[in-house]
């Protein structure tokens, strides 16, 4: 019995086919490769296994809180996930940087459901307060989805 | 056991179907656990329904072990979307008593360590849903406990699988920030004891994320509003009103007081009063009515036309107002728990008018989805649903959705068979917004019903008579006797004639008012020529014609006997006979005529 069940897993795993993920971040006005850049944020963004790595420089003269805890990906099919850092972050002083790895970040490795996400625009909303106004950057990223 | 699967599955496909759109209203009637998820599940829902002691739209006053069971296994399954589950269930925590409260907590935890078993790397949805549980229960009120046990037994399984290294990257982020939570409650955060000095320097770095932690999870009342005073001061550290970040700790203070910063409108009187567009929902409300009942049910219609439930409308955010005397525009103040310094307008001060909406304690418009149609008359010479909103009892803004009528069942009143149909008085009136309305009285209740105007083709209000008796069906003629040996059998009687149908009743009298408010009456008239009427029922079948009765069978025959004699003559002793003849069928009766339509009643405009 136990060795049928070791081949029927083994069965199952062989059919199961592992894709791997590229995201890239879209062409934008004050995009250049992986980094974002306007008169207020110096943002450089990669997705990497459960994370999105942030590192974000606050250009202003003024104090920039980043609302951690309302940050979102829009998965481009009606979905979000709310993110947040993996360690808790405070605000960035006029000039300072800080580094966060957005958590938690899943997509679906095996089957078809992963070939969804072929050529998708996901949408990762940051909410800021910049020279004290609230306002949300949106950073999109083209997925390609190939298999292992 | 496989018995009881087996008859899990029976129950579960013989269980009532649900009809969508579900109004909370139905929701509440049918007071189920399959009700309550088909109405979480839906988008638009309001999660209201859920307030065990509202006052403003319809909702559960007590959850049933068969509604908190299907709440969480409906959410852990995928079928309501995490935003209205977590309102849902936040306000049930807030209002249930200790015992059911913590039953419903359990109920989360073991949702909660079931996710954290299955494989979260794989499947987003599922990571959302852990994401949901996992906040509304590190985020949770002081005092919202589960059973010790449950907790317990939770801490104990996140440690070991952290410690055997058993979870993937995502479920051990989660462990290890529901560990970390379960330190906060000894009043420790990554082994440091949290003091003063903590809090001065997390406040300073403007680490709100980790002070919210702390005002909720520590243990002492003292150092839980330590760490709000803390977060009090970065909001107005940031604020975007210089006299805010002017204000000092005596804003400081009344932050920790009050919760907000409400202005008093006596010192700052009121320039001017907007919507910021970003901010308001955007729906058409339809309105369906029951004409029978006399009831309406009002739905949502988004841009893409897809039917919902009315959605909720937060004012704060989206009602902006300039008051004399501060810097920026201000808005309906924000949940005392956030602690936000920006001078507000207090909730009290907000009110909304009309009968179809209420206004909740944080503000938040809900349009009340059950009506009257009778409620319905003042807005319904509207192009748009109003929303007409007074700040300290002054009318200052209206948010308008488009409204429309669905075409109602006709407004016709028949009668018992072969009656004469109701003499009507029909109120008949236009309206502004190309409709018309229709009252008729009867019996002293008065039916209302509003219609559009490109439905009036083929909408019917009036009275008819009622539809003639079916004449009876003739008798059966009676079968032949059957003939004995050698004799004919008997003919069938004839069947007996139908009845004739009755007469349809006369269609009452109807006396037509016409209300022309908007345009001439001659043309309101020409309109609703052919809408209003009265009508005879039609005349009633005639009855079939009974059917012949068979003839008889005729009798057997008889075979010729005979013998042969002494001298060897054969003697004839019976000449036997033939079979007699079947008798003949009766006839079948006639058909009765049907009955005579009844004539249509006067109508007079």
């Amino acid at each position: 019995m136990e060795r049928l069940r070791y081949l029927v897993f083994a069965a199952v795993a062989g059919c199961a086919s592992p894709y791997t993920y590229h995201f890239q971040l879209a062409e934008a006005p004050g995009r250049t490769g992986d980094t974002f850049e306007d008169a207020v944020v110096k943002a450089r963004l990669r997705v990497d296994g459960d994370a999105i790595q942030l590192e974000l420089t606050n250009k202003t003269a003024e104090l920039m809180q980043v609302e951690w805890s309302k940050i979102e990906l829009d998965r481009g099919d009606g979905t979000t996930t709310a993110l947040h850092p993996a360690n808790d972050l405070g605000w960035l002083t006029p000039g300072g940087s800080a580094h966060a790895d957005l958590v938690p970040v899943a997509f679906p490795r095996e089957g078809d459901v992963a070939l969804t996400y072929q050529h998708r625009r996901l949408e990762l909303a940051v909410p800021v307060i910049a020279n004290r106004e609230p306002s949300t950057y949106h950073f999109h990223f083209l997925v390609s989805v190939e298999a292992e | 056991m496989r018995t009881a699967l087996v008859l899990t599955a029976i129950l579960a496909a013989c269980g009532t179907k649900l009809d969508l759109p579900m109004t909370a209203d139905q929701a509440v009637q049918l007071h189920s656990g399959d009700a309550l998820v088909a109405y979480l599940g839906q988008p638009d829902a309001n999660a209201e329904v859920c307030d065990l002691a509202g006052t403003t739209t319809a909702h559960l006053t007590a959850l049933t072990a068969d509604e908190r069971g299907a709440l969480v296994a409906g959410f852990a399954d995928g079928k309501i979307q995490p935003a209205v589950w977590k309102k849902c269930v936040t306000t049930l925590e807030a209002e249930l008593p200790s015992e059911p409260r913590a039953s419903l907590l359990d109920a989360i935890l073991h949702a909660y360590a079931e996710l954290l078993d299955k494989d979260l790397e794989n499947s987003p949805a599922r990571v959302e849903r852990m994401s949901t549980l996992h906040a509304l229960y590190v985020h949770r009120g002081v005092g919202i406990e589960a059973h010790p046990a449950t907790v317990a037994s939770l801490l104990s399984d996140a440690k070991e699988r952290v410690a055997k290294g058993k979870l993937g990257a995502i479920g051990l982020r989660f462990a290890r920030e529901l560990l970390d939570t379960a330190e906060l409650e000894h009043g420790t955060w990554h082994g440091r004891t949290v003091d003063g000095a903590l809090l001065d320097e997390l406040a300073q770095a403007g680490n709100e994320t980790t002070l919210e932690r702390f005002s909720e999870r520590l243990p002492q009342p003292q150092m839980r509003d330590d760490a709000r005073r803390r977060i009090a001061r970065i909001h107005i550290a940031l604020s975007a009103f210089p006299e805010v970040r002017e204000a000092g700790p005596a804003l400081e203070q009344r932050l920790l007081a009050e919760g907000h910063n409400a202005v008093s409108l006596a010192e700052h009187p009121i320039q001017r009063v907007f919507f910021d567009d970003r901010q308001v929902v955007r729906r058409d409300v339809i309105v369906r009515q029951h004409v029978w009942q006399q009831t309406a049910t009002l739905v949502g219609k988004d841009a893409r036309s897809k039917i919902s439930v009315v959605p909720e409308l937060p004012l704060r955010g989206a009602l902006e107002v300039e008051v004399a005397g501060i810097s920026r525009p201000i808005t309906v103040c924000a949940d005392k728990k956030v602690l936000d310094p920006s001078p507000c307008i207090a909730v009290e001060d907000v009110a909304v008018d009309g009968k179809l909406v209420k206004l909740d304690a944080r503000a938040v418009v809900h349009v009340i989805d059950q009506v009257s149609i009778a409620d319905l008359m003042p807005i319904a010479d509207r192009e748009t649903f109003q929303i007409p909103i007074t700040i300290a009892g002054a009318p200052v803004a209206s948010l308008a959705w488009y409204l429309r009528f669905e075409r109602p069942e006709n407004l016709v009143f028949g009668a018992d068979t072969g009656a004469p149909g109701p003499d009507l008085t029909v109120r008949a009136g236009d309206m502004r917004a190309s409709r018309a309305r229709f009252d008729v009285n009867v019996g002293g209740r008065d039916y209302l019903a509003i219609v559009e105007e490109p439905d009036l083709v083929g909408y019917r209000v009036g009275s008819q008579g009622g539809h003639g008796a079916s004449g009876s069906d003739g008798t059966a003629g009676s079968d032949g006797a059957s003939g004995s040996e050698c004799s004919n059998g008997g003919d069938g009687g004839n069947g007996g004639n139908g009845g004739d149908g009755g007469a349809g009743g006369n269609g009452g009298n109807v006396t037509v008012q016409l209300a022309c408010s908007y345009g001439s009456c001659d043309a309101l008239k020409s309109s609703l020529r052919g809408v209003i009427g009265s009508w005879g029922g039609a005349g009633g079948a005639g009855g079939r014609g009974g059917s012949g009765g068979r003839g008889g069978a005729g009798g057997s025959s008889r075979s010729q006997s005979s013998h042969t004699d002494s001298d060897g003559n054969t003697v004839v002793d019976d000449y036997g006979c033939s079979a007699g003849s079947s008798g003949a069928d009766g006839s079948s009766g006639s058909p009765g005529s049907d009955g005579r339509p009844g004539s249509p009643g006067r109508v007079t405009f």
